[in-house]
């Protein structure tokens, strides 16, 4: 035995000597070209699709697997792919492949011939507001609060938010506000003159209730922001203050904050941004810095901006003024000097997308923001699709469904048209969009990422 | 060499070394578990390309190990149906220094907490056994601090079973002593001598005594002293060897909780393997050796609780490294530990494996003994303290390399990890070594099948299938009841938190009958 264990120790010693450095030149992408008698280092590229299976063709070659497939000991260069599957678009790209490097696209929506579409109303809506936080859509017949409408895509349900005989049912609605993690809303109504705020504490509730909290505001405010995690507690923000209003116990704390230049709340949280430009945290009475602008030059927070403060995490803040100037607590700290109309943050993904009139970026924390769509005329809005590897954007009364591609411009697909100046929703958990048509004005949605494929 | 193999008693300066040497397996652990994790944070594509080294490394040294499972097993099987007593007849007929009817055995049964019903089994195996039994002398050695229904207990198997043997004695090791610890091997060195002082009185030469330390649950095979004979006479140095059969744990098998079984078929699978690599096997758990060789070292070390490998290397230290341990392919059964319920179970299992990985308590002491020994040849020295070092650390890392480091490069992959080919390829290499590593499951499945004992009639087919899935949970059983309680002993080690000797709960729910 001692000998047969001896042979077989020298062996795998062997085994493994030889095995060992072509298992790592093979990770590696090292391949041996017989032509040049040379290792070469190669590279990969990995495609996967929604819906799987498609045909792949490498420089019009066709290659044996479907997607997803991981295609390796490519020679550097240029490659021309398309991918092919019957009933889809073809999607092509052109892909620089690296030495020892891989080109990874990893979730591309094929896009079909014919889109699928649902017809989800009979009746003609003048506008639409998304609200992803209960996961559903307020539509209105007319300006009048009992025209208002809240549809939830899951269970396709369309209720009233207020019958129209109620007491608040004739008032006209001027803006909706509503706030991420929230199922509520504060609806601003009324006439100049007798401005009203009416609070809804759950957009999904059967029969919503609604309080009228008006009373407790002493002017306009140019926001109204509420504790998620504490029951009827707004903060009122005018121009440089903030009151604290205790619906519940009817106390409102006139100048809770003086003189800031931003405001933000995350988990029942107060942020604020004092005169000196440091941001502060405030437990009860005491205020912590959370950090002080040593981190950021002392123009950081220069003119008489008001800012938004957005907690995405603990201590990583975004910054958005009232004229769209977007800045971040972490380099390059100054994303965009002034327009950007909306911002959503991919937990998922770790990437943060904010759009401007004319394009739509992404900032992933660790290198510049990429302009992933800039040839916008009027984008309104713009949401992550399929586990945030898209995006969508509602771009001059047109969706467009855009693909940031790893190597080159982004894929950029339409989808529809839809009625002028009016908002579209996304659902990731239904993969549709859904828009009032363009024509009719009716609710429809189309799906851009079908689900259970 | 003359040596003091323990960690009591030395100079300031061996104490130190001591210390280092201490520190060493569980700092090496420690660095490899943390340091897999930092890099695969810092440099994830270096430190994937070191995983891909790795799982390599580990598939490879599966396949032999599979490999020598195998022949272990076929030779295990052959020998099953040898007739020893014939063999020894062969050596007897032919001229040699010793004859069998000079061989002596001395049998010494620990007890601490054991009831009848655990001794006796232990007793009735050697009694029942082709050897014959008349030329056994069995100790008890018992603790003073057993409580008083244990001490019965064994006064009434003296009675009872006294007339079969050479003789039974009952050694009782006073609590207490000074220089000693409470481990069983201070209980057993107190038996031997005893056993010492009676073989002197009949003028019995030690170097016809050989010397078995059993555990109060060892069962033996019915041929096992005969097999033990037959080997001990035809070993040339027999003075100078200890001899060691395979431990399986089939006494309570079919009674304990899958991963009790799983995880003790494992140990008995690492000692198949061992027994085929005889230059570097180390005594484990229940096994024999030379009386005159034990005398001569003086004895089972009293302070610490690995009695079963510390006798291996007190013997090859005091021998200048002429000592080897000799497998014998015959088996000793043992109880798995057992608690009252399933997660009882798995404490005491944890426990028993951390006695086990305490093992680890010898490095220090054998590197200390390496570095003073002039006599031991550089090569053995080198040799013998890269397996130790190795054994452990591989012991308390692989495990929690494979189930969890393999994977963080990945996990933490940043863009320029993300956008190499060895981000795509590591995981097909992973997939493919875990795959292989799968046959090498499916053999260990079908030698388990082989290898362990009858079920009983009710359920047998539904016994075999579990036992089967059973397998499956081989990379979960391993990490929390072998990686664990390994990191465990040697971070106790390391820090210098040594452990005391806990005694493994055994409970038998039926009568034990020895089986052939």
């Amino acid at each position: 035995m001692p000998i047969v264990r001896k042979f077989f120790f020298y062996l795998f010693v062997i085994i493994y000597v030889v095995l060992c450095p072509l298992l790592l030149l093979y990770a590696t992408g090292y391949i041996l070209d017989t032509g040049k008698r040379q290792l070469t280092q190669t590279g990969l590229i990995w495609l996967s699709t929604k819906p799987s299976g498609a045909d792949v063709f490498l420089k019009k070659s066709r290659y044996i697997y479907k997607t997803p497939v991981g295609i390796k000991e490519l020679y550097p260069g240029n490659y021309k792919i398309m991918l092919k599957l019957k009933g889809y678009t073809p999607w092509t790209h052109d892909a620089l492949i690296a030495p020892g490097k891989a080109v990874a696209f990893e979730k591309i929506l094929l896009i079909p011939k014919k889109w699928r579409m649902e017809y989800l109303s009979d009746d003609s809506y003048s506008e639409l507001i998304p609200a992803p936080s209960v996961d559903g859509i307020i539509l209105a017949k007319s300006g009048q609060l009992g025209n208002f409408y809240i549809f939830t895509p899951d269970n396709k349900e369309m209720r009233p938010i207020s019958e129209p005989e109620s007491a608040y049912g004739e008032l006209p609605v001027n803006s909706i506000l509503l706030q991420d993690d929230s199922p509520s809303a504060v609806l601003s109504c009324g006439y100049f003159w007798d401005r009203r705020y009416l609070f809804i504490e759950d957009l999904k509730a059967a029969k919503p209730v609604i309080k009228d909290i008006s009373a407790f505001f002493r002017e306009r405010p140019s926001h109204i922001i509420w504790d998620v995690h504490a029951y009827n507690k707004f903060f009122a923000v005018y121009k440089d203050a903030v009151d604290r209003i205790d619906a519940e116990s009817r106390v409102v704390s006139r100048g809770y904050l003086k003189n800031i230049k931003g405001f933000g709340l995350r988990h029942g949280s107060v942020y604020f941004i004092n005169a000196g430009s440091n941001l502060f945290k405030k437990y009860g009475q005491k205020n912590e810095p959370v950090f002080s602008n040593r981190y950021f030059d002392k123009q950081f927070f220069n003119g008489s901006d008001f800012y938004r403060v957005k907690v995405l995490r603990d201590n990583m803040f975004l910054f958005i003024s009232d004229n769209g100037r977007l800045m971040a607590s972490q380099p390059p700290y100054h994303l965009e000097c002034s327009g950007v109309l909306g911002v959503d943050f991919s937990e998922r993904g770790d990437s943060l997308l904010y759009w401007t009139k004319d394009s739509a970026n992404i900032f992933d924390f660790s290198r510049s923001p990429q302009k992933i769509y800039g040839s916008g005329k009027n984008i309104r809005q713009c949401f992550w699709v399929y586990q945030d590897s898209h995006l969508l954007c509602n771009d001059n009364d047109s969706v467009y469904l855009i693909e940031p591609q790893p190597q080159g411009s982004s894929h950029v697909d339409f989808v529809t048209g839809v009625k002028k100046n009016s908002s579209v929703y996304y659902s990731d958990e239904t993969g549709f969009v859904y828009y009032l048509d363009e024509q009719s004005a009716k609710l429809k949605a189309i799906e851009v990422a079908p689900n259970g494929i | 060499m003359e040596f003091n193999y323990s960690r009591h008693n030395l100079s300031k300066n061996e104490s130190r070394v001591e210390r280092f040497f201490e520190i060493i397996p569980g700092a090496l652990s420690w660095s490899i578990i943390i340091g897999a994790c930092a890099f695969s944070f810092i440099k994830p594509l270096a430190t994937a390309l070191v995983m891909i080294m790795f799982l390599l490394y580990w598939v490879l040294r599966l396949i032999y190990m599979n490999i020598f499972l195998v022949l272990s097993y076929m030779r295990l099987a052959k020998e099953k149906d040898t007739d020893w007593m014939k063999r020894i007849e062969a050596v007897d007929a032919v001229p040699a220094p010793l004859k069998s009817k000079d061989v002596y055995h001395l049998v010494i049964v620990t007890v601490m907490k054991e009831t009848k019903d655990i001794v006796e089994p232990c007793l009735v195996a050697i009694k029942n056994g082709t050897y014959p039994s008349k030329r056994i002398l069995a100790v008890i050695a018992l603790e003073s601090r057993s409580e008083e229904n244990v001490k019965k207990d064994m006064a009434a198997l003296q009675v009872k079973y006294k007339n079969y043997f050479f003789d039974l004695l009952i050694a009782v090791h006073p609590a207490g002593l000074p220089d000693e610890a409470a481990v069983k091997g201070a209980n057993a060195t107190c038996a031997a001598k005893k056993a010492a002082e009676y073989f002197q009185a009949r003028n019995i030469p030690y170097e016809n005594v050989i010397v078995s330390c059993f555990d109060a649950d060892t069962v033996s095979r019915p041929d096992y002293f005969c097999c033990l004979t037959y080997y001990f006479m035809i070993t040339p140095e027999r003075a100078k060897a200890s001899f060691q059969p395979i431990p399986v744990y089939y006494n309570n098998i079919w009674e304990v909780p899958s991963f009790a079984r799983i995880i003790d078929i494992g140990t008995s699978f690492f000692e198949l393997v061992e027994a085929t690599n005889p230059s570097k096997l180390v005594t484990f758990s229940s096994h024999s050796m030379s009386f005159k060789a034990l005398v001569d070292i003086g004895y089972w070390p009293v302070n610490l609780i690995s009695d079963d490998s510390a006798i291996f290397w007190k013997a090859f230290i005091h021998y200048d490294g002429n000592y080897q341990t000799v497998p014998i392919y015959t088996t000793v059964s043992m109880d798995i530990a057992e608690g009252r319920n399933a997660l009882e179970t798995f404490v005491s299992i944890y426990k028993q494996k951390r006695r086990w990985a305490w093992g680890v308590e010898n490095f220090p002491i054998v590197l200390r003994a390496f570095l003073k020994s002039k006599s031991i040849s550089l090569y053995k020295r080198i040799n013998f303290s890269y397996k130790l070092l190795d054994s452990f650390v591989s012991w308390a890392t692989w495990s929690f390399l494979l189930a969890f480091l393999s994977w963080l490069p990945a996990i933490f992959a940043g863009r320029e990890f993300a956008t190499s080919t060895v981000y795509y390829i590591a995981p097909r290499i992973r997939g493919t070594v875990f795959s292989l590593a799968f046959v090498g499951i499916l053999i260990c499945m079908v030698i388990s099948l082989l290898l362990l004992p009858a079920k009983s009639a009710k359920n047998r087919a539904w016994k075999t299938v579990t036992h089967i899935f059973e397998w499956l949970s081989i990379p979960v059983v391993v990490l929390l009841l072998s990686a664990l309680p390994a990191l465990d002993a040697q971070t106790r080690l390391m820090s210098g938190r040594y452990m005391e000797f806990w005694v493994t709960d055994k409970r038998r729910n039926k009568g034990i009958v020895p089986r052939d």
